[in-house]
């Protein structure tokens, strides 16, 4: 229905116009006098001669005597004369004044007529005019709403999506003017977003694996070192030694090689997905279980509560912390779990009986690429505890650092529920 | 086929109740309709076939006067040679004051003996008698049994050249000119010994002449009847002539009443139609919305738009033709009631013909109605996509707005939902709209109605003039009556007038009603267009007679009378249906140029306050002018049998009207607020599981129903009061009956603007009731 | 087995306000004669949706769709209307039975579009009414008089009189209970024995167990399926690898 609006109104308009033409068509007759006005204004004249108050003045005319004498007037500026009136095209009539007979003469009004329909015409002209001004402009609205207003939007659409800005959908639009266009276009928009995600994610998942491999060959291949040091120490032969120290050497190779690999895919570790869901807290001791694969920790006892951590970032976490100590303290190691006072945190104490490092540098093992100054002869990429706290903070918790005299101390507030 | 015959068995059983809703609007339509055609078709001419029957040729003239001369030569001389047949004979006549209803007519009376039932032409018939009545009866004008209160048996009291006389009723005549109070004479029949005793009442010149007369093709009535009276005047001068043509004044007059009547039933019938229409649409089309999963599920399972829509159209023709069968049945039931007043007021015998133009543009005009909108309504069907049916009518692109937010304004819950609703219905709203306001149309119409007919009485449509008593006198009493009068403070607005035959040039005769000031004329919306006449060269014509000879307001006209001519300017048209509309209107001054008016009684008009001041004075003008005083007439007393007819005509117009008025408001409120309830039911379930009482539920329901019944009532109150009068008007006007401005009392149309709203309002929350007794959980599953 | 339904990068979008939400996104799909196909999937992925695309009675928008062949996106109601009333039955979760009608008309209904002859549907609506455990008793009955599980089947019986080429079921056993679920889902597993290819969409694992291929639906894309092969009762590894296998979808 609404589309045939605007026609519609467009064809009324028509038509009034058609009969306003039509009215000033057939009434723009100025000839036509009022007979029966005229009969009652002469009568008037003629039965009340002589007051002028009970004359009908609904008409203009003059009232001239036998001698053609104007004996009344309704108003100046009429014809006063038979030649003046018949220059006028005025109606002259015989009037009977009370036995003489005298003359009145009706003033022409096809000039009052014309001044009279001239603004008729004007005003509905005028008019006409505006209503279709007000109808064009209703449709040009309308058609803007409907068809340039897409348009604008399909085009800041596309500019957006060009942009790479896929986060904004396309709206439909009411007319449908681009049919199955729309859909399709804002079906393609959500298909890259998807394709965009997937992509990176494989990324991520990519850097991290490498990482996390690079990470594990470096425990052998500190094993394969060290074994290749006691063997060297202890080969009886020259070319034995030769080979241990060729081991070694390659051993250091590798390291350095591992190292740069898992410098190179850790740069944006900060990408790294940490999803944590709610586990009991028996899984942690299950995961410091199986870090501390030399048995170093004693038994300790778990306090039951829910807590909120990423499984697979707290092992790596874990297996981190329990590197380093292994590497730098070489002691045995206590772990003690307890809940905080306002039971907000399981605090998880992982603590050494080693050197543990410098007051001073304990701010700093947290940064990227810091390492103490106890890691000379070790070697490492100085990201081990950046990791664990970012991991950490990623699953709503906190780490500390303390030197436990002896011995170093991490201790982890893991969230619990 | 029988697929469809399947699916319109089960759409029948769905919606039964609007079903037969429906089926009773269509047979008040039907009935209406054909009501109206039967009264047009069938009762409406019954006048003119009556005169065929009786073979009453073109015309009939009275002369009266010296007419002792009159013999067959004579009648030959004037009538013969135009004439394929004439009939003459000889009547005793007086105009007198016959019994009639609860009132008395003035009238002129022809009465006869047996001869009468011998006429060749012109013929008058028994209708029914009692033969046991053997003497001093009377039969009288079949018109006095059907409106005037008489039957076979009464006595029959009258008046007879002062004489009281008191006949037995042996039953009554039928006749083609003097059987109606409109025509102006009444003929009865008396036995023979009455009728010697009244000729001997009455003395030798009370006998008229009666020349009954069947023209030869292409010989116009009028034109004859002048030409016929010029040569009467010519042979012999003193013969008064009263002419009557058969279609022009006889049949005219006669079935002026029924014209009226058949025309208000039209202008009802074309107002009850319009909303049955209406509510036609919006049945058929709420069918389709409330039978949108069903319909859903048919297209699912393989019907086509047209198997469905074939199926619907079944079962609304079939209705159709239930309804316009019984409709037109129960028309053929009530027509007696309406010929009664029709056709009884013309005083014709009337049984009803079977008609079959009325029975079928009844019964297809309701079919053809019922077809093209279910056709219009259900076109949406092919749009019904049936999933979007399944899914309850959310369709793949929606732009719905949420109009009156319940988080925002102020409005109260209630109301808040109740908009809403609202806004859910705004086509039903639409339609709501224009069926409330129609039937406040048609209530304010038969207010009109029964405001103008009956209570207080438009006689302008029966007169040109409406006094307190009028008389007549001679030329030199008059001056002192007219000073009597304005002397007398219980009379007012005294006024003579006299009244003369003049002609056309010779092509027709004219009743000039001379006045010495037509200002005074209480009714001057007697003339319609220009104005009275004032001066000596002004005159007013009848309507019809101008249309008939293309004069307009403005032009000049050449009357003549008695060898004078005179030009006159027009300034006026009236509307009169006495004489044919043949009717002139001008001033004294104005008729002095053609007629002379020696000898010619004055008649004298006066204002009264009722009908014992019109006693009281005519009672003083007898006692001081006596002899002068031709004739007297309490105009009160007088047009009391003239409304006889029309206020029984008026009592069941506005019976009826009212009847069907209620009867569509209730069918339209119950269709209304059953689809309403149906489309909201579910939301009732929810609202109910809400939380929300029935009374919550019951109020919103009749108030979301009330904006456009509101609105309908104020928009067409105010419509309704301006649009009455011209509607009536144009629908009187075009077949030629008066138009006059009838009174709508503002009062009543407030009173019908309140009654509506407040009415409906308590339907509706009637018909909400239903609500109380579902449970939410019915509602909820009763898909 | 030949593939009845197959459709091609089939794409339905909705909108409210403007907003367009993608619900079956370029679905490439394969439908085979004889198959009792499940489309499962969380609610709001689509499977209904889907359900009715592959039937005809939803226009997609993008993609086709060509049922044994013949391309149906393309054509007019009325056309799809014909093609519906030859070749698809439907299942509706709330029967649509309709009201006004006997259980005998609405099966008589969906007879009569496709023959003329009404003796000879009347047989065909009685043998399908019996074969679906529907006694004679219930056949003049309206569908508000009888059970749910009647009504339901009853209009599996309507869905099935014409021998459509495919059934297709949307939720069937979902306004029921376990005992009237299992009857209508034996109903429709002994029409699949006999050769009746069946679409059913469905949540429930319960209903899930009849089929013998399985379709999960997730996001508007089918994310992975499932072959169990014909329906045998009581089958402990098939409902095992059902579990699994809807496990492995997050379901």
């Amino acid at each position: 229905m609404r589309k045939y609006i605007f026609p519609i109104l467009v064809v009324v308009t028509f038509i009034v116009e058609g009969a306003l033409c039509g009215m000033f068509y057939s009434k723009m007759v100025f000839s036509n006098n009022d007979t029966v006005q005229i009969n009652t204004c002469l009568k008037s004249v003629e039965t009340s001669y002589g007051n002028d108050q009970l004359y009908d003045k609904t008409l203009d005319y003059v009232v001239l005597d036998n001698n053609g004498k104007v004996v009344f007037r309704t108003k100046e500026g009429l014809s006063e004369s038979v030649n003046e009136a018949v220059t006028n095209n005025d109606t002259i009539l015989d009037i009977n004044l009370k036995g003489e007979l005298g003359k009145i003469i009706f003033h022409n009004r096809t000039a009052d007529n014309i001044r009279y329909y001239r603004t008729r015409i004007v005003i509905s002209l005028v008019c006409c005019s505006a209503v279709q001004m007000i109808l064009i402009f209703a449709f040009y609205i309308y058609l803007r709403k409907t068809v340039t207003k897409p348009f604008e939007d399909l085009n800041d659409f596309a500019v957006r999506v060009a942009g790479g800005n896929l986060d904004v959908p396309l709206k439909m639009d009411k007319g449908n003017v681009f049919g199955s266009f729309s859909e399709a276009f804002d079906l393609m928009r959500t298909e890259l977003k998807k394709a965009r995600v997937a992509e990176k994610k494989a990324n991520d998942d990519k850097k991290e694996m490498v990482a996390k491999l690079s990470h594990d060959i470096k425990t052998p291949v500190a094993s394969i070192k060290s074994t290749s040091e006691i063997g060297y120490e202890l080969a009886k032969d020259e070319k034995s030694q030769e080979y241990f120290n060729l081991i070694n050497t390659k051993t250091d190779q590798i390291k350095v090689l591992v190292d740069n690999l898992f410098e190179s895919s850790v740069n944006d570790a900060t990408e790294i997905k940490v999803s944590p869901s709610e586990y009991n807290s028996t899984v942690i001791k299950e995961l410091v279980k199986k870090s501390d694969y030399l048995n170093r920790a004693e038994d300790f006892v778990m306090p039951s509560c829910m807590v909120y951590i990423d499984k697979l970032r707290m092992q790596q976490s874990l297996d981190n912390i329990f590197m380093n100590s292994y590497k730098y303290a070489d002691t045995k190691i206590t772990v003690t779990a307890d809940e905080g006072e306002d039971k907000d945190y399981l605090i998880l104490t992982i603590r050494d009986y080693g050197d543990g490092v410098p007051e001073s540098e304990l701010p700093l093992l947290k940064e990227k690429y810091n390492r103490g100054s106890n890691c000379k002869d070790k070697d490492g990429a100085g990201l081990g505890l950046y990791l664990t706290d970012y991991f950490i903070t990623n699953m709503n918790g906190r780490m500390r650092l303390e030197n436990a005299e002896p011995g170093f101390a991490v201790i982890l507030y893991v969230r619990s529920i | 086929m029988n697929k469809i015959l399947l699916l319109t068995g089960a759409h029948w059983r769905k919606n039964k109740g609007t079903s037969i809703g429906l089926v009773l609007l269509m047979i008040l339509a039907s009935m209406m309709i054909c009501i109206s055609l039967l009264l047009f078709t069938d009762a409406y001419p019954t006048a003119s076939r009556e005169s065929d029957r009786l073979n009453s040729g073109d015309g009939c003239c009275r002369l009266t006067g010296d007419i002792d001369a009159i013999d067959d030569a004579f009648i030959n001389d004037v009538f013969g040679n135009d004439s394929d047949d004439v009939y003459y004979y000889r009547t005793l006549y007086n105009m007198g004051s016959v019994p009639f209803g609860t009132g008395s007519l003035i009238i002129s009376c022809q009465f006869g003996g047996a001869d009468m039932w011998e006429r060749p032409i012109g013929r008058t018939e028994i209708v029914t008698e009692d033969t046991s009545i053997t003497s001093d009866y009377i039969y009288l004008p079949y018109q006095f049994y059907t409106s005037g209160g008489f039957n076979t048996g009464d006595t029959f009291d009258f008046e007879y050249h002062g004489t009281k006389l008191s006949l037995k009723v042996r039953g009554f005549l039928t006749t083609g000119y003097f059987g109606c109070n409109n025509s102006g004479v009444f003929e009865f029949v008396v036995d023979d010994d009455t009728l010697s005793r009244l000729r001997d009442l009455s003395g030798a010149d009370a006998t008229a002449v009666v020349v009954i007369y069947d023209l030869k093709d292409g010989v116009r009535p009028g034109k004859f009847m002048i030409k016929a009276s010029n040569r009467i005047a010519e042979v012999n001068s003193s013969v008064v002539v009263d002419g009557y043509s058969l279609r022009d004044d006889a049949i005219m007059n006669r079935t002026f009443m029924s014209l009226i009547i058949a025309v208000s039933i039209m202008v009802v019938t074309v107002v009850i139609l319009t909303v049955i229409l209406l509510m036609l649409t919006n049945s058929i089309t709420n069918y389709t919305r409330e039978n949108m999963k069903t319909l859903g599920a048919l297209k699912a399972i393989g019907y086509t738009s047209s198997d469905i829509k074939r199926s619907i159209l079944a079962l609304f023709v079939i209705l159709s033709v239930i309804g316009s069968a019984l409709g037109v049945a129960a028309a053929y039931s009530l027509i007696p009631l309406f010929a009664r007043f029709a056709v009884g007021q013309m005083g014709i015998p009337y049984t009803p013909s079977f008609s079959i133009i009325s029975v079928c543009c009844a019964v297809f005009a309701v079919l053809f109605f019922t077809v093209i909108v279910t056709l219009i309504s259900i076109r949406k069907i092919r749009n019904i996509e049936p999933i979007v049916a399944l899914r309850d009518g959310i369709e793949s692109h929606n732009f719905r707005k949420n109009h009156f937010r319940l988080d925002k304004g102020s409005r109260g819950l209630n109301r808040s939902l109740a908009l809403k609703t609202m806004m859910f219905n705004k086509k039903q709203n639409i339609i709501t709209f224009f069926v409330t306001g129609l039937v406040i149309f048609l209530c304010v119409v038969s207010l009109l109605m029964y405001e103008n007919f009956d209570r207080d009485p438009k006689l302008e449509v029966l007169t040109w003039d409406i006094c307190g008593g009028m008389l007549t006198t001679d030329d030199e009493t008059a001056d002192e009556i007219m000073s009597f009068l304005s002397d007398r403070s219980d009379a007012a607005n005294e006024r003579s007038f006299r009244t003369a035959g003049i002609y056309y040039k010779d092509e027709d005769s004219l009743n000039a009603y001379v006045y010495e000031d037509l200002s005074k004329i209480n009714n001057q919306h007697v003339c319609y267009k220009g104005r009275m006449p004032q001066y000596d060269n002004e005159i007013a014509i009848g309507g019809r007679f101008a249309k008939a000879y293309g004069y307009k307001v403005g032009e000049e006209i050449e009357m003549n009378c008695g060898g004078k001519s005179f030009s006159y300017l027009i300034t006026g048209l009236l509307q009169i249906t006495n004489n044919g509309g043949n009717i002139v209107f001008m001033t004294g001054e104005a008729s002095e140029h053609i007629i002379s008016w020696d000898g010619v009684p004055v008649q004298i008009a006066f204002d009264c306050a009722d009908s014992a001041a019109s006693d009281v004075i005519i009672e003083a003008l007898q006692s001081e002018f006596g002899d002068s005083l031709y004739s007297t007439t309490n105009f009160y007393e007088a047009i009391e049998g003239s409304l006889v007819t029309f206020r029984s005509l008026s009592k069941l117009m506005l019976i009826m009207v009212c009847s069907i008025s209620a009867a569509v408001i209730l069918l339209v409120l119950f269709l209304l607020i059953k689809a309403l309830i149906y489309n909201k039911r579910r939301d009732y379930g929810i609202y109910k599981a809400l939380g929300y009482t029935s009374r919550d539920l019951i109020l919103q329901t009749a108030i979301s129903f009330m904006p456009s019944i509101i609105l309908a009532s104020i928009v067409f109150s105010v419509v309704s009061y301006f649009a009455a009068n011209p509607y009536m008007n144009i629908a009187m006007g075009s077949f030629g009956i008066i138009e006059a401005d009838f009174d709508i009392p503002v009062v009543g149309v407030v009173i019908i603007g309140c009654c509506t709203v407040v009415l409906s309002f308590l339907f509706a929350v009637f018909e909400a009731r239903k609500i109380r007794k579902i449970e939410a959980y019915d509602m909820l599953v009763g898909e | 087995m030949a593939n009845i339904i197959t459709t091609k990068k089939l794409c339905k979008t909705f909108s409210n306000g403007g907003v367009q939400q993608h619900v079956l996104r370029n679905i490439d799909l394969e439908i085979r004669e004889g198959d009792f196909t499940v489309i499962m999937g969380a609610s709001g992925a689509g499977k209904s949706t889907l359900l009715y695309a592959l039937s005809g009675m939803d226009k997609p928008s993008l993609g086709e769709i060509l049922f044994d062949g013949e391309e149906i996106t393309k054509m007019t109601t009325d056309q799809l209307a014909l093609f519906r009333r030859k070749n698809c039955g439907f299942v509706f979760q709330q029967t649509y039975l309709v009201d006004s009608m006997s259980i005998m008309d609405n099966v008589l209904s969906a007879g009569l579009l496709v023959n003329n002859d009404k003796k000879e549907v009347v047989a065909k609506a009685k043998k399908v009414l019996t074969s679906v455990d529907i006694n004679e008793e219930l056949w003049n009955k309206f569908p508000s008089q009888v059970s749910g599980g009647e009504a339901q089947r009853a209009g599996i019986a309507r869905a099935l009189v014409n021998t459509p080429r495919m059934v297709f079921a949307d939720e069937p056993t979902g306004a029921l209970n376990s005992k009237t679920g299992k009857d209508v889902l034996d109903a429709l597993t002994k029409f699949n024995e006999n050769g009746q290819s069946i679409v059913m969409v469905t949540h429930d694992i319960t209903s899930a167990r009849r089929g013998s291929r399985i379709l999960y639906v997730k996001d508007g894309e089918i994310a992975g399926e499932l072959n169990l092969g014909k329906y045998v009762s009581g089958d402990r590894e098939r409902h095992m690898m059902l579990r699994d296998f809807l496990g492995g979808m997050g379901w």
